[in-house]
Parts: C-alpha cells; structure tokens; sequence
C-alpha cells in the first residue's frame, strides 16, 4: 500500500482483527512509495499531468503498463512515470515476441523440453548457466517484494544474454533446436507474473493446451558454470572491441574488414569460436599481419587487432546525399502521402532518418 | 500449426483475461495445495476511476499472486471496493450542484440523495472492476468485498455492538474536525494540509494582564479561558496557578487561569498561548486535565461566531477577525504582527478549511482496557508491528521495509480517540435507536417509537473487517488459513 494511507488502513485493519478476532489482519505489509511525474512531481488534478491507466493499456498493452508502472519501484520509496517508459516496455514485449517467433519457426509449435538439455558448447554451458541464476535472482526477489530487481534481472537476461548473445550464437552453430524450447518455455514462465498476456498469448499460439498461469514455476539447481562464463565474457569483449572499432571509425555495418590477432595463444583459446566473431564481429580472421593497419588493444591477454580501414570516398558522401533529396521528394509528394498505406510512409520515414544519421556520421 | 503472427496483438487481451476467469484457477479453492498464499486488496474508493497509483499496487498484487500461484500455492488474491462515506458523498453532491441543485440534502432529502449516490456508486464499481480485469488482476471475483453490501453491513453492526457492549464505543462531548461546506465531522485522516500564508499576531488581553500571547486566530481567542506557559519559563513561572478577569469588550469578562503546561514552545512567539478549549485538539486536552478553566464555544457550525462572541455573533470568521484585530488595535493591546507561513487543515474531500467545534458525538476509546484483556485498542495495535499479537510471535506483522514500523508506532502515541459519527448519509447508519430517554443498539427498528440515530459511520470503521469477513465466510476452516495472509 502507499506510505500515504499506511496508517490509516493498516493501523485500524490490525486494530478491528485484534480486538474482535484475536488475529493479525496479515503477516506482511508491503509499503510502496507514489509514482511521480518526469519532474517529480504528483499527478494531480490540477497540475493536469494525470495519465489514465486504462488510455495507456489500450495503446501498448496491459503487460507493457505493468512493466513500467514496477520497473524502479523499490519498496517504500517513490519512483517515476512517464509515456515513454510504458513504449520502452512494449518495445521489449515485441522483443520477446520476435524472439519467440524466431525460435518457433516456420512450425510455430513449441516442443517442450522439459529435462535440462546438454549443452553442447561453452556457448550452450553459459546460456544454461545464466538461466539459472537469473531464474535464483528472480525468485528470491519476488519473495522479498524486490519488484524492480526481478524486472531488471529477467529484462538483462532475455534481451542481451539470450537474444542479443546466444541466438547469434546459436545461428552460427547451429542445431539449437532441444537447448531452444528448453530455454524459451522458461522465459516465458518467468514473465508470466510480469506480463502475463504476451507469454500467455506466445503459449498458446505454440500450441500448449493449458494455461501457463498454472504450470510450475521454475526451479532450477545452481548450474552456473565458472569456466563457460569466463570464456563468453571475453568472447563477447573481443566481439565488443571490434564493434566498437567500427563505430568509432565509421566502417558502415556492411564493410567486412579483415582481422589479425598477433597473440598466439588467442587461435588456440577461440577455436571453435573463430566464426562466431567473424559473424557477430563482421570481420574476416587473416593468418598474416596486415601492412599498414592499426592496432587495437583490450585487456584480457589478447592483446591486439589489426584491420585496415577502408577510406570514405568522397562519391560515397555525393552518392548518400542524392539518395535523402530522393526520399524527401518521395515523402513531399502528396499523391504517394496519401495513397500509401501508414506502415509503407513509416519506412520510408525510418530509411530517412538512417541515410542522415549515416551522412552525418561521415561528414564528422 | 503454422508460424506465429507477425506481431503481437494487445486486442485480444480481453479474450485471455476471460480465459483464466473461467478457468477457475483464481478461485483458490480449486487449487489441491496445502500452503497458502493470500493477498488483500486495499479497497479502492467508488468515486470513479483507477488511478495510476491503483494500477501499480495493483499490477504488484498481482505479480506477488501469481508468482505463488506458479510455485504452487493456495493462491488468493481477494478484491474489495469500498463504498467510501464521505469522498463518494462530497464526489455526487458537487456534481449535482454543478447541475443546478443547489442544496442537494435539502431539496431530494435523505433517500432522494441517497438513490443520487447509490446509482453513481454501482457505476464507479462495475468500472472499477472493469479496469482492474483490464490489467490482468487475477483476483478471486466471487470473492469481491464491497463494504456497504449485506454481508459487510451485518459485520459492522456486529462489531459496533460488541464495542458499544465493551463500552469502547461511548456518547461524548469532545472536539472534532468539523467541515462547515460539508456539515459533517471528519476524522484526522480525512483531513489535508496545505501551506499558507497567514499573520501571527502577539496581543495581549487586556492592559494590566501580564503575559502576552501569540496566535493566527484572535477571533478564536473570545473563547480563551487560560493561558499556557512552559513551566520552565522564567518569564512566566510566577503566573502559572493565578487567575485573572478580562474584559475583551463581550457581553461577559472572561476569566483566564495561567497553567503550565510542558508541551509550550518557549522561543515560539511570545512563549505564550491562548487556551481555547472549544477550538483546538491540543487545549481540549489541557482542558481535559485542568476542567476547572471551562469551556466557551464561539464558532458554530454554520462556521460564523455564536452569541458567546457578543458584538460579534453571526459574523463569519473572518469578519470577526478583522473587527477584533481592530478593536485590540484601538485599544492598544495588539503588540506585533508578523507573516508566517502555516500549515491549514482542510477537508480532503469538500475542499475547506477545518473548524475544531466541541460536539456530542461517538467515539472510539483507545486507551481504556478491553473488558477480558486488559488492555487497550492502542496497545493492541502496538504489540501487533512488535511483539506479537499476545505476544504470540507468530502473530506479528512485519512491515517492508522496516523503518516505516516506527513512524507507525509514533502515529498510535499521538492518536487520540477516534470520532465515528459522520452527518452524512452515504454510509453504515449507527444502530442506536432512541426513545424518550432509553437508548438501545439494534440492527433494526425495535419497535412502535423509537427512532434511530441519524449519522452515519466513518468510513474506516467499514472498511476494516470486511476483508476478513470475505475469507471467513467461505467456511469456517478456512479463515485461519487465509488469514495467513499479506497485505500489499
């Protein structure tokens, strides 16, 4: 209940049960604190800043509502909200409805493994392992009320570990299908409380018969594997080094650059890995020193990277410029605005925006 | 089977809702379990709709509810409504003033009135519930408690006879929180606090008295009848016991006693204050330990001065302020003014600023011991967040996080005893009946000539069992057993 009526209902609901039935009313108050507005302010009548629950699940969803009413909320004290918080979350309910889609495939039908699969490759150790600490983390923290630890932690989970990680992964490896709806059943249970519509519609939809607001929750023995997540988080440093070399030297994401990794050790410690970073990295692992590239360096003994730099061509900066006259000819003219449908205009809105970002980020 | 749509469709969210509804899964007596699970809704009020803050508590009721439900709990998630006496009451009167009715009570009367508020009420519910269904509560709806129906009303005359029976309930002539716009008593939960700007005036009563005091309301002072000083004083030490005779220009002297009282802020104004026992909590309970100084009533509840106040009776008090600043200015008692910024009590729901009045009405005794427990209501509600319940460890309740346990325990040391009565008439009515002199509780008439007490009753006093009540009434096994419960 809110701090602002906790006397109120909680000192005379435990004075009524004493005295007339001998009885505490409850076991455990949990006090939360009052959602603020962007400013911190009330929502109040006559600031005119109220936003109506109900308007805003109609727009994003009642899981996307729920999500970030809790995102923040710590017991007792006082969080914020705002529209953009609710379309942040229904941006992850897609997430985790794209993720599904993916792993479902053309079948759409999930085959429930329900025994821990095992794993194949460190990648597969890791993801296993990340599953049951999260599934620990979330559970403890439900049963001590810890609303925004739970959402955060499974939030991290689904989004980088399992989506943005270990399905890139799996696409490189392949033959991921028992780990997969090993995994994914599980996720959904887990956001089951938090969102119960999309995991119960994704249920469904695969072809389960019973509710999921009814299976069993999670359980699963700590199986965190110390070496597996050592060898992914310097994976995904190397990874990150080089995504990050690109950024800063504005190599467009479809240019393959190649790679040499001086260290010897490192060929020997990435084996099997070797194409993942070429997939996931966008670059092509060389066994010669390239004459004439920079050297990259990172912590964690493996030590450096070279690649060469392709020159931004000054037809390249001409080329891009004619392209965003063309797409703002085509969003001025009035016969294409008003023929096309909302989601075709969206695109071409969106294909603006990127050219000139794109056209910005090399005229830097 | 075929692949998964394109997107996510949040349309069908109705559908799913009515899925589980008919499941039967929130019904926890579908449920084999033996550990159980259970987490009370605080009733939200009829005045409308749900708020943002009713969709976060209830979105984290819920994620509570069906976290355990999945572990495999006896899960109850119960849902109440509370018809809430004054906000609903305050809520349809101005909305038919707002239509052209000027004085609701008086042109439909009790029932006409009541129908107005009864009709708006079922509407705001069936809303309500439409809303919380709309974000997902998976609450057991044959199991909604709404404090004003039959169920929750016999509760309420249970309890208000077993209390009036333990002379906990009593008749009494006390200062109250009086809303002049609404005509009614509120308790100190129903009032709101806002900063304002005032004047602190320093003034004496008469030339030769010897203290000054301080104070934002001299009108109030026509109904002073003793100063309090900090006993600690140096200054005023050697007054406190005597008595003095004052003429503040009223149909009578008014006859001021000095007491000593340690709750006096010495470095506030002129370390002095008035005692006005009729207008304020504080010096009704000075007048309580010192009855010999009186009492004198000089705002009534239409809000204007009385003919206690002399020259000044039917004056507002305003008016009566300004005249009476005047006068003292005239005479030259008016030492000092000086701006302040105060705190003003004002009604949460009819919007105006508070009157303390002294009045006859029901109370609730917090310090007097139960009959067979030897002890009181407010060392009950103690013992309950420390101890234990009897000192029974397993009946404590715990409060997250835990530093709100001590603001708790200050607010039941200052709680003082709780008027009941409310002269509105949304509401439980109190079941007293009257006749000639007798006077009987009852839940229903008792016969040719008597006639019923007219209020109505707090709010809170409703709303605080029925919950209990909802988990009971299943069977009887069954209440301890939801009662093991946690309140959100």
């Amino acid at each position: 209940m809110g701090y602002e009526i906790l006397f109120f209902w909680l000192a005379r609901m435990i004075l009524m049960t004493a005295y007339y039935l001998d009885e505490i009313p409850f076991k455990n108050v949990y006090i939360h604190g009052i959602l603020r507005d962007k400013d911190g302010r009330k929502f109040s009548k006559s600031l005119g800043n109220g936003i109506d629950p109900i308007v805003m699940s109609e727009k994003y969803g009642a899981d996307a509502l729920r999500l970030a009413l809790l995102a923040n909320v710590t017991p007792g004290n006082d969080a914020c909200f705002y529209e953009e918080k609710v379309e942040h979350y229904r941006n992850f309910i897609n997430k985790l409805w794209n993720i599904s889609r993916f792993i479902l495939g053309k079948e759409g039908k999930l085959k429930i493994v329900d025994q821990k699969p095992q794993p194949k490759t460190m990648a597969d150790q890791w993801l296993l392992g990340r599953l049951a600490e999260t599934t620990n983390v979330v559970t403890e923290a439900l049963e001590n009320y810890k609303f925004s630890q739970a959402i955060d932690t499974l939030y991290d989970f689904t989004w980088n570990d399992f989506a943005d990680w270990y399905l890139e992964i799996a696409k490189v490896e392949g033959k991921k299908e028992e780990i997969l709806h090993y995994v994914l059943p599980m996720v959904l249970k887990l956001w089951q409380p938090f969102a119960p519509f999309v995991t119960q519609t994704i249920w469904e939809q695969a072809g389960a018969e019973d509710l999921l607001m009814v299976s069993s929750w999670p359980i699963i023995k700590d199986v965190k594997d110390k070496e597996a997540s050592e060898f992914i988080a310097s994976l995904q440093q190397v990874i990150t080094a080089l995504r990050t070399y690109r950024a800063d030297n504005k190599i467009p994401p479809t240019e393959i650059f190649n790679c040499y990794f001086k260290a010897k050790n490192f060929v020997d410690e990435f084996a099997d890995y070797l194409p993942v970073i070429e997939k996931l990295a966008r670059v092509k692992l060389v066994d010669q020193e390239i004459s004439g590239g920079s050297t990259l360096a990172f912590d964690g003994g493996i030590l450096q990277v070279e690649q060469q730099v392709k020159k931004i061509s000054p037809t390249e900066i001409a080329d891009l410029q004619k392209y965003i006259v063309s797409l703002e000819a085509k969003l001025n003219d009035e016969s294409f605005m008003s023929k096309a449908p909302e989601a075709v205009k969206e695109k071409e809105r969106a294909k603006l925006v990127a050219a000139q970002e794109k056209l910005a980020t090399l005229e830097k | 089977m075929s692949e998964l749509e394109k997107n996510y469709n949040i349309t069908n969210e109705g559908e799913i809702y009515k899925k589980w509804e008919e499941s039967g899964f929130f019904n926890p007596d579908n449920s084999q379990a033996k550990k159980v699970f259970s987490v009370l809704m605080p009733p939200p009020n009829v005045t409308g709709i749900l708020h943002l803050g009713h969709a976060m508590e209830n979105s984290l009721m819920d994620i509570e509810a069906r976290f355990h439900r999945m572990k495999g709990e006896k899960t109850l998630f119960l849902p109440g409504v509370d018809h809430a006496a004054v906000a609903t009451q305050a809520k349809v009167e101005a909305e038919l003033m707002k239509q052209g009715i000027k004085n609701p009570r008086a042109e439909l009367g009790r029932e006409g009135l009541l129908a107005k508020i009864r009709e708006y009420a079922e509407t705001s519910k069936a809303t309500i519930i439409r809303q919380i269904k709309r974000l997902g509560s998976s609450c057991d709806w044959s199991r909604l408690a709404y404090t004003f129906d039959e169920k929750r009303s016999a509760i309420v005359f249970e309890l208000f006879k077993k209390m009036y029976e333990d002379q906990l309930i009593y008749r009494g002539y006390r200062t109250v929180n009086w809303s002049v716009k609404g005509q009614s008593t509120l308790s100190d939960d129903e009032l709101e606090y806002i900063e304002e700007e005032s004047t602190l005036y320093a003034l004496k009563y008469s030339a030769d008295f010897p203290i000054a005091i301080s104070t934002t309301r001299p009108e109030t002072k026509l109904g002073d009848t003793a100063v309090a000083v900090n006993p600690d004083d140096e200054r005023y030490q050697k007054y406190i016991g005597q008595t003095f005779t004052v003429d503040l220009g009223l149909d009578k002297p008014l006859t001021i006693k000095v007491i000593g009282e340690s709750e006096v802020d010495m470095n506030f104004g002129t370390g002095a204050v008035g005692v006005t026992p009729a207008h304020s909590q504080t010096d009704f309970a000075w007048y309580q330990k010192n009855k010999e100084i009186g009492l004198i009533a000089v705002i009534g509840k239409d809000g204007k001065m009385t003919d206690n106040a002399g020259k000044y009776a039917g004056q507002t008090v305003e008016e009566c302020r300004q005249n009476f600043v005047a006068f003292l200015k005239d005479k030259n008692l008016l030492l000092n003014e000086e701006k302040l910024n105060h705190n003003v009590a004002i009604s949460d729901r009819f919007r105006d600023e508070i009157e303390v009045l002294p009045m006859e009405q029901w109370f609730i005794n917090v310090n007097l011991p139960i009959p067979g427990k030897n002890k009181s209501l407010k060392e009950l509600m103690r013992e309950a967040v420390t101890v234990g319940l009897n000192n029974n460890k397993n009946k404590k309740v715990n409060i997250v996080p835990e530093r709100f346990t001590e603001a708790y325990l200050k607010w039941i040391d200052n709680l003082r005893d709780w008027c009941i009565s409310r002269q509105i008439w949304w509401g439980h009515r109190i079941p007293i009946w009257y006749k000639g002199n007798e006077q009987m509780v009852s839940e229903e008439n008792p016969g040719e000539g008597w006639e019923q007490d007219p209020d109505t009753l707090d709010t809170w006093f409703s709303s605080r069992l029925d919950i209990q009540h909802a988990s009971r009434r299943r069977s009887k096994n069954l209440s301890s057993r939801y009662l093991d419960a946690d309140g959100l």
